[in-house]
């Protein structure tokens, strides 16, 4: 029992940290403004800009590349059939709970 | 020999997060509020009777017991909010969709249609949409200080684990 309890704690804390470990964009914005004290968007967007995670969309799509999610060819980038399960399954989650994304 | 009370205990977590998954759905049909907001009150209230639960048995479980029994709910819950998460906000899904939709396109076309700035505009927007942040002429300023809850635990976490974003 004891055993039991705690790997199903190690499987959880092992689920739970890339959540840390990869905080988002929106994090890095309230982070600008609560704790660097920057409160005017031009100068907010600058250092976003300028900060790690601005470089997100290019570490997402290198991410996206070496996990197989994404094929390369000469003729640019395709999905795999199994990113486009992956894709069905999100929109099924956004469909039943009747969430909005973002953008697309 | 695990008892019936042993097995209750390890499968306590997981019920309470399918649990709080359907009053998310519930919220989510039948009161038109935010997402965010529904999400909190159906963790809120799981959160509670399972204190009430353990409230209940407590003569019957040892610390351990009750230790996993609130860490591995607060890590399904954690896990639960980040699959709703990821539909509406994240960038890896967002450039997967793009690619779906534009099957062949380059790499430049990409970052030229979805880059940082793009990010950071979505971004203010959202933070606005849920109340978090306030535009004042062109300033931008915290509305709702909870969030630096949450914040300001993670950035615990990442030095605790050393961890440089």
């Amino acid at each position: 029992m004891n055993l039991i309890n705690i790997n199903l704690m190690i499987i959880c804390f092992w689920l739970f940290m890339p959540g840390v470990i990869n905080h988002g964009p929106a994090l890095e914005i309230i982070h600008l403004i609560a704790n660097k004290k920057i409160n005017k968007e031009k100068k907010l967007r600058e250092l976003f800009l300028k900060s790690k995670v601005s470089r997100a969309v290019e570490k997402r799509l290198n991410i996206n590349i070496s996990s197989n999610l994404i094929k390369f060819d000469k003729e640019g980038l395709f999905i795999t059939k199994n990113t486009k399960k992956m894709l069905i399954f999100f929109d099924l989650i956004k469909k039943i709970y009747r969430l909005k994304s973002d953008a697309y | 020999m695990p008892t019936k009370l042993h097995i209750y205990i390890i499968f306590l977590p997981f019920i309470s997060i399918f649990l709080s998954s359907i009053l998310f759905l519930f919220f989510q049909l039948f009161i038109n509020k935010k997402y965010l907001l529904n999400l909190l009150i159906s963790f809120f209230l799981i959160s509670f009777s399972i204190l009430f639960i353990i409230y209940k048995l407590s003569p019957n479980l040892s610390d351990q017991q009750i230790f996993y029994i609130i860490f591995a709910y607060l890590c399904n819950s954690y896990i639960f909010v980040t699959l709703i998460q990821m539909p509406i906000s994240s960038l890896q899904l967002t450039l997967l969709r793009i690619i779906c939709l534009n099957p062949g396109i380059s790499r430049k076309k990409i970052i030229k249609r979805y880059n940082s700035n793009h990010v950071f505009d979505e971004r203010i927007k959202r933070l606005e949409a849920t109340n978090i942040i306030y535009k004042n002429r062109s300033s931008l300023f915290l509305k709702n200080k909870k969030i630096l809850l949450y914040l300001n635990f993670l950035l615990i976490l990442k030095k605790i684990f050393n961890i440089k974003n």
